[in-house]
């Protein structure tokens, strides 16, 4: 394969990729952590709830995915609503109004919720629908964003230390060649 | 070393006439070439630095430490669009400088490319899950592989250390190699091979 080719595949490849996230730009974020499930198939109402969140320190998303529990047509909910309060009891409940995503099939409801420390939470999902409604709780642990730490400088700074030691290593061995011929 | 080769007989074969823009860019524009792509990646190493040194020693809240790009142009971050740039210039760069590398450097060089291949097909999965409209595994927003394993924006800084380790090393064997192996290379990336003995 030719550098032209290689070149032209590499373009169209970016070119797709930027479509992709010009569109959904939320749902390309290959580099800020996926959402992981703490609540699995819950029955809430006439709903199943799956609940996702990423739940590091700061702010994070937090999704609702809704599926009509059995005997029952799915009907978008009128809110979702998602408290958080730390155990501890430090803070007040927060709720946050979760706005609903287009998906195929069932309801995907989305709100940003904050985690100021990291320590343990009571979330709370609240569904209201012509169709009945009720709530969730469970608990999820708030981690730092970061779990390198300030060790990340440390990593970060390595590459630009071994790049140094093979140049001078290989500027060793040039003079030493030069030397010989 | 009877495989050694004369100056004569290497100016020749790095003579650029009559050679591809592959062949030049492996064999006489080889080490120039390698400069540029090495400078790409620390420049990349440098943003994350950056960034470390935003979060760490200045305070900054993680969503404003965007690098130094990222200052400027935010949108490069948001988007995206700057991380999956560099992916594929990456991915492009170790293949199309694969040719120079000979022996044990190009083993470890291909090590790179073929980590960095796999990078880009968890990117494809990602992009597929866009394109489709459908997320694996009920996610609510699309998911690669790794991110199964590893569900956190460290990922991206371990696919980046995995596939510099290799590189660095194949850089390494390749601007000090063994003998045999100098005497197979066709750029001038280890500097003027050793005269043959008389």
């Amino acid at each position: 394969m030719t550098p032209l080719a290689v070149f032209g595949l590499a373009v169209a490849a970016f070119a797709v990729h930027l479509s992709g996230a010009g569109v959904h730009p939320h749902e390309m974020a290959a580099h800020r952590g996926a959402p992981t499930r703490i609540v699995a198939d819950r029955r809430i109402g006439p709903y199943v709830a799956s609940v996702w969140t990423d739940p590091e320190v700061g702010s994070g998303p937090m999704y609702v995915m809704l599926e009509a529990a059995d005997g029952h047509t799915f009907t978008s909910p009128s809110s979702v609503r998602v408290g958080v309060v730390p155990v501890s009891g430090r803070l007040s409940e927060v709720l946050h109004d979760a706005h609903s995503e287009p998906v195929r099939r069932g309801g995907r409801f989305m709100t940003e919720v904050s985690f100021d420390r990291a320590e343990l939470w009571n979330l709370r999902v609240l569904i209201a629908s012509t169709s009945g409604g009720g709530q969730l709780t469970a608990q999820v642990e708030a981690k730092p964003n970061a779990s390198f730490g300030p060790f990340a400088l440390v990593l970060s700074s390595l590459p630009f230390l071994i790049v140094a030691g093979v140049w001078w290593r290989a500027a060793v061995a040039r003079r030493r060649i030069s030397a010989l011929s | 070393m009877t495989t050694a080769q004369s100056p004569v007989a290497i100016s020749s074969h790095v003579d650029p006439a009559g050679q591809s823009f592959a062949e030049r860019l492996n064999g006489p524009w080889h080490e120039r070439s390698l400069q540029v792509f090495m400078g790409i990646v620390l420049a990349h190493w440098a943003e994350h630095l950056a960034q470390a040194y935003q979060v760490y020693v200045l305070h900054w809240p993680l969503a404003n430490a965007r690098g130094v790009l990222g200052l400027w142009f935010p949108w490069l971050v948001r988007s995206e669009a700057l991380h999956y740039g560099y992916a594929l210039v990456m991915l492009v760069g170790l293949w199309i400088l694969r040719s120079g590398f000979v022996g044990s450097a190009h083993t470890w060089w291909m090590v790179a490319f073929w980590i960095q291949f796999w990078h880009h097909i968890e990117h494809a999965l990602l992009q597929g899950q866009v394109i489709v409209g459908q997320n694996l595994f009920g996610s609510p927003v699309p998911m690669s592989l790794a991110q199964l394993v590893i569900p956190r924006l460290e990922l991206h800084l371990i696919y980046n250390t995995i596939v510099f380790i290799p590189m660095v090393i194949a850089m390494y064997r390749h601007l000090v190699p063994p003998e045999a192996e100098r005497a197979q290379m066709r750029c001038t990336c280890a500097g003027q091979p050793r005269l043959a003995a008389a």
